[in-house]
């Protein structure tokens, strides 16, 4: 018997793993332009559905540029010191200064200024509207003072200079403006969780979208379906277009939100340039980074994808045998 | 082959389909099977399929107890096995030749294989000359004839057929069967449910009568 006589006698469960790679391509590409084909005969129904997938994915898209945006203003204001330190009143001001040239180099700090307790008196008294030497003839009771800004907001660093600072014996106290800053993070945390809340719910629409729209397309193709498996093709076989059209309509979706996104960004760009102009902050701008929408992308086809499998699937699961 | 033990169907509406049959089928055999409608006759194909599972009772398939058979195993069990139904199920979104086609490009068969068997079963039944064409564009007995081609194209060693010639007029009808018999001799089992008395009266073969989803005539080995 020859080689093929033999091959073709063992029937179709023991053909080569060539054979069967290359004949799962052909069926990938049968799918794929069958898939096309058919989206293309109901172009309308693709285009609404298509359009309605990336109106809802634009929201989360431009929410997320709204809350980046809102984090880079947060950044230009965010100029305050952090931190004082005052000292003891024993404190010279030469020690005073090597405290400030210590505190300088610590890793958290990014700046200091040293305000020495003459300095300070003469701001008092300024402020006060009285001439300095009246209020020296009554003994300065101001310490030497070190403000210090801090390369981070955070409250976990804040609290941990604090704390070195504590037990260093030239200083009397630190007095550090937590409130506002903790009313800035509250802020940042509340944006940040609205635009995940949003993002979550426009994610859940696309999946219910798509889903259904799937759903509807295995109803319609029900009578193509259980021919398809009666003839003996399996589960993977019959999925396999529904999971294009899938992630075609999560791909098609995600293009149209990037789309509207940038549509967006460039509509709102002028005002917001004028803006950051007025307040000399040149770097302040839309954001919109290319990471972010190629994560938007690949969201949509994964929807896309995840939701045509789970409604095929479903439907499969009411023709099994029972 | 096909052996029925004992097999009983009671559907989830609580209607009892099939009760305690057995039959036994030989390779290479021709076997009608009779009844009134609701006797059990589709019941009975559709548990060859595996479009149902029994409630009790073994059936077995090419010595392969369907009951152990899941998953990517039906399938594989469904291509062994063509299947002819009373209205066709053909697929109106594509030509004859791509309906034939598709049994053989879920097997796997090859391009050029591929050609070749679809050609030769309509050759079969007939219309080689219509392999280009929608089904829709057919005639009644030629749509038949096209799910016919579809059933044999991958020469399976069971064929099955529901109500094959149930629209057809007489002469088409027996047309229908001389195909089945040809089959048969080839060497494929064939069962064909059928209410055509008259028809079957004539043939000569294992006539298998069910009443109530119990066998009254041909059950066993004889």
């Amino acid at each position: 018997m020859t080689k093929a006589g033999q091959a073709a006698s063992r029937g179709t469960s023991k053909v080569s793993f060539a054979r069967r790679f290359a004949n799962w391509r052909l069926h990938h590409r049968l799918a794929r332009r069958d898939t096309l084909g058919r989206m293309g005969r109901h172009w309308v129904s693709t285009l609404l559905t298509v359009l309605v997938m990336g109106v809802v994915l634009s929201l989360p898209a431009a929410l997320s540029m709204g809350v980046l945006t809102l984090d880079a203003a947060l950044a230009e204001v965010d100029r305050g010191d952090s931190i004082t330190v005052m000292t003891h009143d024993s404190v010279s001001l030469a020690q005073a200064s090597k405290l400030s040239e210590e505190l300088a180099s610590l890793a958290l700090v990014e700046s200091v200024s040293l305000v020495s307790k003459e300095q300070a008196l003469t701001e008092l008294s300024q402020w006060l509207g009285l001439s300095p030497e009246v209020l020296a003839s009554l003994g300065n009771p101001l310490p030497h003072s070190i403000s210090l800004r801090l390369t981070s907001t955070q409250p976990e660093a804040l609290q941990a200079v604090t704390d070195q600072l504590a037990n260093n014996p030239f200083v009397a106290d630190v007095l550090l403006d937590m409130e506002w800053l903790t009313r800035l993070q509250s802020i940042a945390l509340f944006g940040e969780r609205l635009l995940w809340a949003f993002v979550a719910i426009a994610l859940l629409a696309c999946l219910l979208i798509i889903g259904n729209t799937i759903r509807l397309a295995v109803e319609n193709r029900r009578q193509e379906v259980l021919v398809t498996k009666l003839v003996g093709a399996n589960n993977a076989y019959v999925i396999r277009p529904f999971l294009y059209t899938g992630f075609a309509y999560g791909a098609a979706g995600g293009l149209v939100a990037l789309l509207i996104a940038y549509s967006v960004k460039y509509w709102l760009g002028g005002p917001i340039e004028a803006l950051a102009n007025s307040y000399q902050a040149p770097n302040f701008a839309l954001r919109f980074p290319i990471p972010l929408a190629l994560g938007l992308l690949l969201t949509a086809v994964v929807l896309g994808i995840v939701g045509a499998w789970v409604s095929a699937r479903r439907q499969l699961k009411l023709i099994e045998p029972r | 082959m096909i052996e029925f033990d004992r097999v009983s169907k009671r559907y989830d509406s609580g209607r009892d389909a099939l009760r305690e049959l057995s039959l036994f089928i030989e390779p290479e055999e021709l076997v009608f099977l009779t009844g009134h409608s609701g006797a059990g006759k589709s019941t009975l194909l559709k548990l060859i399929m595996i479009m149902e599972r029994q409630t009790r009772g073994r059936v077995i398939v090419n010595g392969n107890d369907l009951q152990a058979v899941k998953g990517g195993g039906i399938a594989k069990h469904r291509q062994d096995i063509g299947v002819v139904f009373q209205d066709h199920q053909l697929l109106y979104d594509r030509s004859v030749y791509d309906n034939v086609a598709l049994p053989l490009l879920i097997c796997g068969f090859e391009h050029r294989d591929i050609g070749r068997r679809v050609r030769a079963a309509l050759d079969k039944v007939g219309l080689l000359d219509k392999e280009k064409s929608n089904p829709e564009a057919l005639s009644g007995g030629e749509q038949q004839r096209v799910g016919i081609a579809r059933a044999v194209a991958s020469r399976p060693k069971i064929l099955l057929a529901d109500e094959p010639t149930g629209n057809l007029d007489p002469a088409l009808s027996a047309e229908i069967m001389a195909l089945f018999r040809a089959f048969s001799r080839a060497g494929v089992t064939v069962l064909i449910a059928t209410h055509d008395l008259a028809l079957i009266s004539r043939m000569q073969h294992r006539i298998l009568t069910l009443k109530d989803g119990a066998l009254v005539t041909g059950g066993g080995r004889d």
